[in-house]
């Protein structure tokens, strides 16, 4: 049982890798392109979200400096992970903006964002 | 094809566990990640730049050159956005538009100023309390698209025209090169706000040029996010 004590103290890893194999599920398994967009985004989360689990320090307080509470690194959570998922999450949402853009044209050319329907069409396209 | 997926899935877990047991212990104060520049940037950030928001200080003045970039990003997928859609010829039909209820529409116009005025407090306080350029120009586009689902692609347009979107997101990305390339020709580094010329102390000069930086990354958000929306709703139409 050593796994699983060693496992229990990051319990947090053990949450983000779930919701990482869920955005895999959905990228990998699901035909639809619009729900693989879903599990890419889920897939961003987990990775946002481990980051911010890197983050925390335990008993620390929010990164932004308090006379009350002096300057002492260890009283604050580690600013850097909190900066870099700031900017991560806003350039999610320009790239799923563009990720839809390029759905909407697929659905424009051939009428469907089915994987499996597109794949047969590009090969009728090979084909004739 | 669908089990052989799952089995993958499944070894990609077991190694991810796996690797995961290597990793710190949840909250370790002495864990890799809490050494070296994190602690720099805790103990500098008064000194350096007079800001109590690290965050703020770390993403704007220490790594703002990361910042730049990640802000061209957004304004990239803008453009990529309006290649890829916009078709002035292409006649777009009518997305069937909301139904002009006067409570919807009373409402959304009561909220948008409220929601407009905590995003620029969001952008100015950004130095002392959690907020900064990235999250007020999100909420500052939030306020717009909020208009713009309620009350229609054509009764919003007067919170933002449709074709200002992108010109304003690229005076958001001038605005931050800019107050960057300042410092050059003054013999300092680039983003080196210590070199603006305002007669100010060093860390003043600082806390402003963040201040300038964060207000053209929130242009800069507000008007890629608007322009996205814009072309993913109505594409060419304008």
């Amino acid at each position: 049982m050593d796994l699983a004590t060693t496992l229990l103290s990051r319990w947090p890893y053990v949450f983000t890798i779930v919701l990482l194999l869920i955005g895999l599920y959905g990228m990998m398994v699901k035909q639809n392109m619009m729900k693989k967009l879903f599990g890419m985004n889920i897939f961003q989360t987990a990775i946002i979200l481990f980051f911010i689990v890197h983050a925390y320090k335990t008993g620390a307080s929010v990164p932004i400096l308090d006379e009350a509470l002096g300057g002492d690194p260890a009283t604050y959570v580690n600013p850097i992970p909190h900066g870099l998922m700031l900017t991560a999450i806003v350039v999610s949402v320009a790239t799923t903006g563009v990720a839809l853009a390029l759905l909407i044209r697929i659905y424009r050319a051939y009428g469907t964002i089915d994987e499996s329907e597109l794949l047969a069409h590009l090969r009728d396209e090979d084909g004739a | 094809m669908r089990s052989l997926a799952l089995l993958a899935i499944g070894a990609v877990g077991l190694v991810l566990l796996a690797a995961a047991a290597g990793l710190p212990v949840f909250g370790d104060p002495a864990s890799p990640a809490a050494q070296h520049v994190s602690d720099d940037y805790i103990r500098g950030s008064m000194v350096d730049a007079h800001t109590p928001n690290v965050v703020t200080t770390m993403i704007a003045d220490y790594r703002g050159f990361d910042t730049l970039g990640e802000t061209m990003v957004v304004f990239a997928a803008g453009l990529a956005c309006m290649l890829l859609l916009r078709e002035p010829k292409r006649r777009v039909p009518s997305l069937g538009g909301p139904t002009h209820n006067v409570i919807t529409d009373v409402v959304t116009r009561a909220m948008i100023p409220m929601i407009q005025l905590f995003a620029l407090y969001v952008v100015f306080h950004g130095h002392y309390s959690p907020g900064g350029g990235f999250q007020g120009g999100a909420l500052l586009a939030a306020s717009i698209l909020l208009g713009r689902m309620v009350l229609g692609y054509e009764r919003s347009q007067y919170l933002l025209p449709s074709w200002l979107g992108t010109p304003i997101g690229l005076a958001g990305i001038a605005v931050f090169a800019g107050v960057g390339f300042v410092a050059l020709p003054l013999g300092g580094n680039l983003l080196d706000y210590g070199f603006l010329p305002l007669g100010l102390p060093r860390d003043m000069l600082r806390n402003w040029g963040i201040l300038l930086v964060e207000i053209g990354v929130a242009l800069a958000v507000t008007g890629t996010l608007v322009s996205i929306f814009d072309d993913l709703t109505v594409g060419g139409r304008r």
